[in-house]
């Protein structure tokens, strides 16, 4: 049956797809829910191989525009390969090979004469732990922006303010900018550092777990802080918690491990995926975070 | 009566238990204090006997009679000398090594696995091997006969392996957090290293300057074929000049009656290393301390 599913997703990757109605079995349409707004960055037949071993096979994918996109499943399912792949991270790792297209307006990122670091900073990321720089908390996010050409003092300090007001740190920061940036709480440091991502003006933001080492507290102030981020930017969130999912993401894509490689078992906008979703391993997934 | 049976197992156990646990304490601190002793007693031999009757002047005047009289300017600026131009290319060129190594390990490389291994053997080479090497390479190939130079060359071949695998250490302790937050933020490779990794790593970097340096003072076998041992003031790193170990192995092994003097320069050179020791430990914090504020 599974071995079924691969092959219906991957024929219909290429088909048209008209609605996210898809909620057949049988149905050979499965194409992913369509992008309400217009695609920031599309993906098409992506693998992902660290060495012999593929972490992730055949992924198809849009990321709409403006929207959070959230990747569930089980761990070593290949998510955060996955969102690796789309700011070029994953080339980082030893021996790892990308095959496929990734393309951001239209454009392959993985094109030959891409500048990758000008890519990074149109594409930010943020990790499961917090990891602010051992600086000061103004050095956490001017040290890139100096290399970024901004290099005006006056220009630096209007983005720290205005970046650290964003993810609702000013308050807490303005009179200790200048002490540690390890000196901060956990959920603290994560905010910095997204605050040190969103300084460089991203299109997009790739978030890897993000609150997952951080209290719930902390965590809330977090999804808060992405939820009013998704008007200026393209979201993507690997997370395992559904309920976070459910409450943020426009859309939601299961990956799942099957001969033993992450697939894309089904994309849909998040009503859909969570109450009637199409595939039996969504329902069972969702149905064993339920009870 | 259960409770009773308990304590007299509990009893039949404890003496075997405790005897041990008594002589694995006693070995450690025998032999702890065995080092330790043994540290005290030669730095205690060398502040009683290097102190009696040591003025200032023994640290500026020429040596005298094969070093039975007079003092040890010219050594020490011989042996200065020869410090900074080992450092000047160990510490470049150990630099560049540790950061390749430690950032090409991170990738199971097969070519650092074997670096990494010649430069453990390296380490291990008896010192006067490295001087027989260096006279061969330095002072009679390379034309630059008994000099300064071709004594600082030689010291930095025989402490680079040292210095090269604690300042890989160094950098291989900085977490790796860093360098993907870097990248994810689009930062270049200098600017992540000058900015952040170096820094960081400076605290183990200078426990490797510190040994190497230590390493470098106290080396006379390297140094007896390649820098020689002239005790005149060195007029250019072209010139012989002795080291101060050099001048003390000289005046306890070849010079009768030297041994005062031998005492006298042995405690200037403890002091140097400590004084070092003291200075580079200092910079490496008060960089770091620096840092964080900068800005």
């Amino acid at each position: 049956m599974s071995d079924n599913v691969i092959t219906d997703i991957n024929g219909a990757s290429s088909a048209p797809a008209e609605n996210n109605a898809c909620c057949h079995p049988q149905h050979a349409h499965i194409e992913r829910a369509r992008p309400s707004g217009p695609t920031k960055m599309a993906v098409e037949s992506l693998s992902i191989h660290y060495g012999s071993v593929a972490a992730v096979r055949d992924i198809t994918l849009q990321l709409p525009k403006g929207e959070i996109t959230a990747i569930i499943g089980p761990s070593g399912s290949g998510k955060s390969s996955f969102l690796g792949a789309l700011n070029r991270m994953v080339e980082l790792a030893p021996r790892s090979r990308v095959t496929g297209r990734v393309a951001m307006d239209g454009n392959d990122i993985y094109a030959p004469g891409v500048n990758v670091t000008a890519l990074r900073r149109r594409i930010g990321m943020i990790f499961q732990k917090p990891n602010p720089f051992p600086l000061s908390i103004r050095r956490n996010i001017t040290l890139a922006l100096a290399e970024q050409g901004v290099r005006r003092k006056a220009d630096q300090e209007r983005i720290l303010e205005t970046v650290l007001h964003d993810v609702g740190l000013w308050d807490e920061t303005r009179d200790r900018l200048d002490k540690s940036a390890l000196e901060l709480s956990g959920g603290q440091q994560q905010r910095l550092c997204i605050a040190r991502a969103l300084a460089l003006n991203p299109e997009v933001l790739l978030l890897d777990e993000p609150c997952s080492a951080l209290d719930p507290i902390s965590t809330e102030i977090i999804e808060e802080l992405i939820v009013r981020l998704r008007d200026q930017l393209t979201l993507v969130i690997v997370t395992h918690n559904l309920g976070q999912a459910c409450r943020l993401a426009d859309t939601v894509a299961l990956f799942w491990v099957q001969d033993g490689a992450g697939r894309l078992i089904e994309h849909g906008v998040c009503e859909q995926i969570f109450n009637q979703p199409c595939e039996d391993l969504t329902a069972s997934y969702i149905r064993g975070r339920k009870g | 009566m259960l409770e009773g049976q308990v304590t007299i197992a509990s009893i039949h156990e404890r003496p075997r238990a405790g005897l041990l646990d008594f002589l694995t304490a006693l070995g450690g601190w025998t032999a702890s204090l065995t080092v330790a002793g043994a540290i005290g007693w030669i730095l205690f031999d060398v502040f009683a006997q290097g102190l009696s009757n040591l003025d200032w002047r023994f640290l500026i005047e020429p040596v005298q009679r094969s070093g039975r009289a007079g003092g040890i300017g010219p050594l020490i600026v011989s042996t200065g000398l020869i410090l900074l131009v080992c450092l000047a290319a160990s510490v470049p060129i150990g630099l560049l090594s540790a950061i390749l190594l430690a950032e090409f390990s991170a990738q199971g490389n097969r070519f650092v696995a074997w670096v990494r291994r010649a430069l453990d053997v390296l380490a291990g080479v008896p010192s006067i091997v490295f001087g027989l090497f260096g006279n061969a390479l330095f002072c009679i190939y390379l034309g630059m006969g008994f000099s300064i130079l071709s004594g600082g060359l030689t010291l930095a071949c025989m402490v680079l392996p040292l210095f090269i695998r604690s300042a890989e250490e160094g950098f291989r302790s900085v977490p790796g957090e860093y360098r993907l937050a870097g990248f994810a933020l689009g930062m270049s490779r200098a600017r992540l290293l000058f900015r952040i990794q170096l820094p960081e790593a400076a605290p183990g970097l200078a426990v490797g300057l510190i040994l190497s340096v230590g390493r470098a003072l106290a080396e006379t076998a390297a140094l007896i074929f390649t820098s020689g041992y002239v005790t005149r003031m060195p007029s250019s790193l072209a010139d012989s000049g002795r080291s101060l170990s050099v001048h003390i192995y000289d005046l306890a092994m070849n010079v009768p009656g030297g041994g005062p003097n031998a005492y006298k320069t042995a405690l200037v050179l403890v002091v140097l290393l400590v004084f070092i020791n003291f200075v580079t430990t200092w910079i490496a914090k008060h960089g770091l301390h620096k840092r964080i504020l900068s800005l």
